[in-house]
C-alpha cells in the first residue's frame, strides 16, 4: 500500500489548488490509502483559526482540518521555523526541523504538490 | 411530491442548502420509499451537524467513524446504516438531509 504525501503550498482561497489537494487526500483516505499532509508557503494561511471566506472564495477549507480524524489522516506537517501564532493557529500540526522536513519528501513513494 | 420550485441537481440533491426543512426531508424520503423513524433522524441530524462542522459530506468510512464516535459502536457499523438507508447510506442519507452528494462515493 503506497503511503502518499500531499504537499499544499498554494493559498487556500486564491485558486482551487489547495481545495483539490485536500479533496485528493480525502479520496485516498476514503479508500483506505494512507496519506499525510504537509503545508508550506501560502498554504499556511489554511491553519489560521476563525476564517470567514466569501461566497466567491468557496467553502471554508479550514473547517475540514478538524474532520481529518474521521478519514484517519493524522499527520499534518509544517516546518518548525515558521512563525505562527499559537493563539490563532490550528493545533493539530506537527512541526519538523529543517533536516526532518527535507528528509520527509524522500520517505514517501509518491508526493503530490498543490 | 416535492415542490417543483426547489432547485435540485440532476441526481436529486438539493442545490441550496438553506431550502432544507424537516418536512422536505420527509417528502424526499417518501419519494425514495423510506419512512423516517427516530433512528433515521438520528443519522440525518448527525450528518447535518457533520456538514456544518466540517463543510463536507462524509463517504461511508468517515460516516461510520462519526456515527461510532457520537452514537456508539453498536450504531457505528455499516450494516446498521445499510438497514436504515439501503444501497448507499452516505448518498441516500445526504440526499434526505439536504446536503451535497459525498464527493468520494462511487
Amino acid at each position: 500500500m503506497k503511503h502518499t504525501l500531499i504537499h499544499l503550498n498554494s493559498s487556500p482561497y486564491s485558486s482551487l489548488a489547495c481545495k483539490e489537494g485536500l479533496d485528493l487526500a480525502l479520496v485516498l483516505a476514503t479508500f483506505e490509502q494512507p496519506v499525510d499532509l504537509c503545508l508550506s508557503g501560502a498554504a499556511l494561511a489554511l491553519l489560521t483559526l476563525k476564517q470567514n471566506p466569501t461566497t466567491e472564495q468557496g467553502k471554508n477549507l479550514h473547517k475540514l482540518l478538524d474532520g481529518l480524524e474521521f478519514y484517519d489522516i493524522e499527520n499534518v506537517f509544517i516546518q518548525a521555523n515558521q512563525r505562527l501564532d499559537p493563539n490563532t493557529t490550528w493545533q493539530g500540526i506537527q512541526p519538523l526541523n529543517d533536516a526532518e522536513w527535507h528528509a520527509m519528501f524522500s520517505h514517501y513513494p509518491q508526493v503530490f504538490r498543490f | 411530491m416535492t415542490d417543483k420550485n426547489l432547485a435540485l441537481d440532476e441526481e436529486g440533491y438539493l442545490l441550496n442548502l438553506q431550502d432544507w426543512t424537516p418536512e422536505l426531508a420527509n417528502q424526499l424520503a417518501q419519494e425514495l420509499e423510506l419512512e423516517l423513524t427516530d433512528a433515521h433522524w438520528e443519522i440525518i441530524t448527525l450528518l447535518r451537524e457533520f456538514y456544518q462542522e466540517f463543510e463536507v459530506s462524509p463517504a461511508m468510512r468517515p460516516l461510520v467513524k462519526a456515527v461510532s464516535k457520537k452514537l456508539g459502536a453498536e450504531k457505528g457499523r455499516s450494516i446498521y446504516l445499510m438497514t436504515l438507508f439501503p444501497g448507499s447510506p452516505p448518498k441516500l442519507a445526504a440526499k434526505i438531509a439536504g446536503l451535497p452528494k459525498p464527493a468520494n462515493c462511487l
